[in-house]
C-alpha cells in the first residue's frame, strides 16, 4: 500500500506542477533563462509614490532576503523561472506591507517589475500588495 | 504465479541493503551544507520567521522561535550522528523529519534539491541502515555480540530507484516540451549572461564564446536532455547501468561548475549508490596471498560485492553472477571496476556490466 501511495502521489505532483507556480515535487529543473527588475514603492493615502527605501523605518533587504529576492531594484536572472519568482515576489509585497507596524504612513506597496521572458521583452507588469489599515497603524 | 503474486513477491523481497548505509553516512554532510545558511542566520539570532516567508497551510504546526532554534540545532546533531552511525534508526529518523519540516514550513524553502534530498533521507530512515558501518553495529558486534541480520525488506529501494527515474524523466520531459529549451536558447542566454562573470573566474573566453553561439546551444541543448533519459532509462537494465551511473558522475559535476544548484549534485551522485544490486557477495574473488588486491579489496569493497578467498595460486581468479570466469588482468580490471573509488577511472577500459 505504501508503494502504491507513493508512486500515485508523485505521478499526480509530476501532472500537477505543469499547473503551479513552484512546481513542487514536479523535478522541472532549471527552466527558464528570464530576467527581471523591479521598482517598488510605498504608495500613500493621497497617492504619492515613494520609492521603498527613502525615507523608511524599514530596509527591503532586512526583510526579504533570498530566492532572488534580495535585491530586486537590479535586473537579475528569474529564480526557476518567472512564474516561481513572480509567486515568491506577490507573496514578498504582502508579507512586507503586513509585517511593518511601525510605517503608519503607507496604505500598500507597489511594484513595477520589467522583465524579459527567455529573452522576449522587455515586458512590464504591476504588483500591489494587500490593503494596509494605515488609520489603526495611526 | 500469476502477475500479483510476482509482483507481490517483487515488493516482499529481501536483500542486502549495505549501499544505502554507505548513503546515510554521504548525506550527513548534504544536509549540513543545505542548512549551511540557516544555522548562520540562527547563530546571528534570526530564523525564518523573523523574514519573508510564504506558508503553504494555515493549519501547519509553527514552533516557536525558542523550539525551532532547539529543533534546528538538534539537528545538526542528528546529520553529524546519522553519518557516524551513533543511534542510527534515530537520527537519520529524526534528520529526515526536520528537513521534511523544515521544507513545508515555508513555499520560500522549496527547491527542487531539497525535495531530492528529502527523498533520500526518508528512504534511508525506512531502512534499518545501522546494520553497516555505523557504531551502533560496531558496539553491537564488538560489545553485545549480537550482530543483526544483514538482509532486509527491499521495497524502500525499489521505492527510491523509482522516485529518481521520475526526477531525471520530469526534468527531461520539461525541457522537451518547453521550446525555448529545446532550441537552445536558454541555455544560450544563460551562457551570454554569465559570460563577463565566467571568465573573471577563469575560464576561457573563447569556449564562453562557443557557448554562446546559438547554432552551438541548438546541438547541446539536445544533448543535455538526452543526457537525462540516457542515464535514468540507462538506470533500469542491468546491461546498461554501469555506463548510466558513469555518465551521471560527469554530467553533475558539470552542472554544479555550470550553475549555482545548491546541494542538488552531490545529492545526486551520492544517490547513484541506490543502483548496487542488492544481492551481496555474488562474485567470488580468488586472489593470491600478498597480491595487492587481497590488500584492497576488503578496504574499498563497500558494497559487499566481492566474497574474497585469498589463495596460494598465481593468478586471480573473478566468478562472476552468471558463474562465468575470467583470469588475470581481465579478472583484475572487473574487479577494480567494482570497487567505488576506482570504478569511474577503471569503467572507460572495461566491459559495461552490471
Amino acid at each position: 500500500m505504501v508503494v502504491v501511495a507513493v508512486v500515485v502521489a508523485q505521478l499526480t505532483m509530476l501532472v500537477v506542477a505543469y499547473d503551479s507556480d513552484h512546481k513542487t515535487f514536479g523535478f522541472h529543473m532549471f527552466p527558464e533563462s528570464s530576467r527581471w527588475q523591479a521598482d517598488i514603492y510605498r504608495v500613500q493615502p493621497d497617492g504619492e509614490r515613494i520609492p521603498i527605501n527613502r525615507d523608511w523605518e524599514y530596509r527591503w533587504s532586512d526583510l526579504v532576503r533570498r530566492r532572488g529576492l534580495t535585491n530586486p531594484f537590479v535586473d537579475h536572472h528569474a529564480d526557476s523561472g518567472l512564474r516561481n519568482q513572480f509567486g515568491y515576489f506577490q507573496g514578498a509585497l504582502d508579507w512586507v506591507a503586513r509585517n511593518t507596524p511601525d510605517d503608519e504612513t503607507t496604505q500598500y506597496i507597489e511594484a513595477e517589475v520589467t522583465y524579459t521572458d527567455n529573452g522576449d521583452g522587455p515586458f512590464e507588469r504591476v504588483f500591489r500588495s494587500v490593503d494596509r489599515d494605515v488609520e489603526d497603524a495611526r | 504465479m500469476n502477475r500479483w503474486e510476482r509482483l507481490n513477491r517483487f515488493i516482499d523481497a529481501e536483500g542486502d541493503l549495505r549501499a544505502l548505509s554507505v548513503l546515510r553516512i554521504l548525506l550527513g554532510p548534504i544536509v549540513l551544507l543545505h542548512f549551511g545558511d540557516t544555522f548562520r542566520d540562527a547563530a546571528d539570532g534570526i530564523i525564518y520567521s523573523d523574514r519573508y516567508w510564504l506558508p503553504y497551510f494555515s493549519w501547519y504546526p509553527e514552533a516557536g522561535p525558542g523550539l525551532y532554534e532547539a529543533m534546528l540545532w538538534l539537528c545538526l546533531g542528528t546529520a553529524v550522528a546519522m553519518s557516524l552511525g551513533i543511534l542510527s534508526r534515530v537520527t537519520t529518523a529524526y534528520t529526515a523529519f526536520f528537513v521534511g519540516y523544515h521544507l513545508f514550513l515555508s513555499k520560500t524553502h522549496f527547491a527542487h534539491n531539497r525535495a531530492f534530498l528529502l527523498i533520500l533521507l526518508t528512504t534511508v530512515a525506512l531502512v534499518p541502515n545501522d546494520r553497516h558501518y555505523s557504531l551502533d553495529n560496531l558496539f553491537r558486534r564488538r560489545v553485545l555480540k549480537r550482530p543483526r541480520p544483514g538482509s532486509t525488506p527491499l521495497w524502500p529501494l525499489w521505492l527510491v530507484r523509482f522516485e529518481i527515474v521520475c526526477v531525471y524523466c520530469a526534468s527531461g520531459v520539461s525541457k522537451i516540451i518547453d521550446q525555448d529549451w529545446w532550441s537552445g536558447r536558454v541555455l544560450q542566454l544563460r551562457a551570454i549572461d554569465n559570460r563577463e562573470l565566467a571568465i573573471d573566474e577563469g575560464a576561457p573566453a573563447w569556449i564562453m564564446d562557443l557557448l554562446a553561439d546559438g547554432d552551438v546551444q541548438w546541438w547541446f541543448s539536445k544533448g543535455a536532455v538526452l543526457n537525462e533519459f540516457v542515464i535514468a532509462l540507462g538506470f533500469l537494465h542491468r546491461r546498461t547501468r554501469l555506463f548510466a551511473i558513469w555518465a551521471a558522475i560527469p554530467f553533475h559535476l558539470a552542472i554544479q561548475i555550470g550553475a549555482r544548484v545548491q546541494v542538488f549534485s552531490w545529492a545526486a551522485i551520492a544517490a547513484l549508490v541506490i543502483w548496487v544490486s542488492p544481492r551481496a557477495h555474488r562474485r567470488t574473488l580468488v586472489v593470491p596471498r600478498g597480491h595487492r588486491l587481497a590488500r584492497w579489496v576488503p578496504r574499498l569493497d563497500w558494497f559487499g560485492r566481492f566474497d574474497l578467498q585469498p589463495d596460494d595460486g598465481s593468478a586471480v581468479v573473478l566468478t562472476e553472477r552468471d558463474g562465468s570466469t575470467r583470469r588475470g588482468r581481465d579478472a583484475e580490471r572487473q574487479t577494480w571496476l567494482h570497487l567505488p573509488p576506482t570504478f569511474f577511472f577503471v569503467a572507460p577500459f572495461s566491459r559495461w556490466r552490471d
